[in-house]
């Protein structure tokens, strides 16, 4: 920028207008006292100026529409609403927590419930053998045991598998430690192929 | 500000009675409708409730900073037109419609303001914050995050094209007849 002592050359005004118009009080300041001395002086300065205005008054000719009615209310609604947000006491903030906390409880108690009525055995007299009987009505019930299921399969469950856990030999556990002479490896294998 | 991010809601009246105007004027002439320039107002006061709260004073003017977001929410629309531009393959407006020696002032307006924004993005904001909204040309560079020999060079290259197009379609606009 120039210094406001340094005369203006002709090109630099023309600058100055092309780029601020014709107002001079859009004129940086440290051009506008040599503008002036410029403007004084030179008839060519002044014709660039009037060029300049005029584009100035074209621009001028686009109107401002005005806002409509309806759009301050509007801000002010925003500003309501977030104020309300990050001003609300903690007592009642701490109430949707709540009840976000009761929402996802819900489906975990209805599922509690849903377990405890499958895994209640039938205590009646004439119940039968301890299999799962859950009415799924669009599913019908599951009333085959498991081993009557494995049984194409050539795998007796109960009488060659232990339970989970068991480590008694004298209660017909598998003995892991020596190699299998009864088979019984092969029949898991058959299990396990049969799984996947 | 600082009474805003407090809650007072006369503050924030006072901030919108005092600036919104002068936004929706800017957003509107910038995007070249009234419906997105409000949209554009609207959401810059969204930002500015919602960072009222963290407001600093002293590290630059409100106003520059109302205009700095109100303009990065223009330019984000003018992205958006132009990406659905070339999606929709729309061919562009004829440039140079008739202009009469009977244009009313209206017509004027609305043919310059078409011409405005015939210019590149950049262009035509540096016209609008300092012709339109009258800013000097420091706090017109702040707001848009440039130089103030860059405004300058946008100015000038704004305004050259302007008479330029005018001067071809409608030299009795610039009295050049």
């Amino acid at each position: 920028m120039a210094d406001r002592t340094t005369p203006l050359s002709v090109e630099r005004l023309e600058a100055l207008l092309d780029a601020y118009g014709a107002r001079e009080e859009q004129w940086p300041d440290d051009a506008r006292e040599a503008a002036h001395a410029l403007l004084e002086r030179s008839a060519h300065a002044r014709a660039a100026r009037e060029r300049a205005a005029r584009l100035d008054r074209v621009l001028d000719a686009v109107p401002a529409e005005a806002s409509t009615p309806d759009l301050a209310a509007r801000i002010l609604a925003d500003f309501d609403r977030i104020s309300a947000k990050t001003t609300t006491p903690p007592a009642s903030a701490a109430r949707p927590r709540i009840r976000r906390y009761l929402a996802a409880a819900a489906p975990l108690a209805a599922a509690a419930v849903a377990l405890w009525l499958v895994r209640t055995p039938d205590r009646s007299p004439d119940a039968g053998p301890q299999i799962a009987r859950v009415g799924i009505p669009d599913l019908g019930t599951y009333e085959t045991p498991t081993d009557e299921w494995l049984d194409p399969l050539g795998v007796d469950l109960f009488g060659t598998l232990p339970g989970v856990g068991c480590s008694d030999n004298g209660l017909g556990c598998i003995d892991l430690e020596t190699p299998d002479t009864t088979g019984i490896d092969s029949k898991v294998d058959v299990i396990e192929r049969s799984i996947a | 500000m600082v009474q805003v991010g407090g809650g007072s809601r006369d503050a924030a009246r006072e901030l919108v009675n005092r600036h919104l105007g002068r936004i929706v004027a800017f957003a509107t002439r910038t995007l070249g409708n009234r419906s997105d320039g409000e949209d554009v107002a609207q959401e810059t006061f969204l930002r500015v409730w919602t960072h009222a709260e963290r407001w600093t004073p002293g590290t630059a003017r409100l106003t520059t900073w109302l205009y700095r977001v109100a303009l990065n929410l223009c330019l984000d629309r003018l992205a958006k037109r132009r990406e659905g531009q070339l999606d929709d393959a729309i061919e562009p407006a004829d440039p140079a419609p008739s202009i009469t020696s009977t244009l009313h002032a209206d017509d004027i307006g609305r043919y310059v303001n078409g011409e405005l924004m015939q210019l590149p993005p950049q262009q035509r904001i540096a016209i609008m914050l300092c012709h339109y909204q009258g800013m000097r040309n420091a706090e017109a560079a702040a707001a848009m995050e440039i130089s103030v020999e860059a405004i300058e060079s946008l100015l000038a290259r704004g305004r050259r094209a302007l008479r330029a197009r005018l001067r071809d379609v409608a030299p009795q606009l610039l009295g050049d007849t």
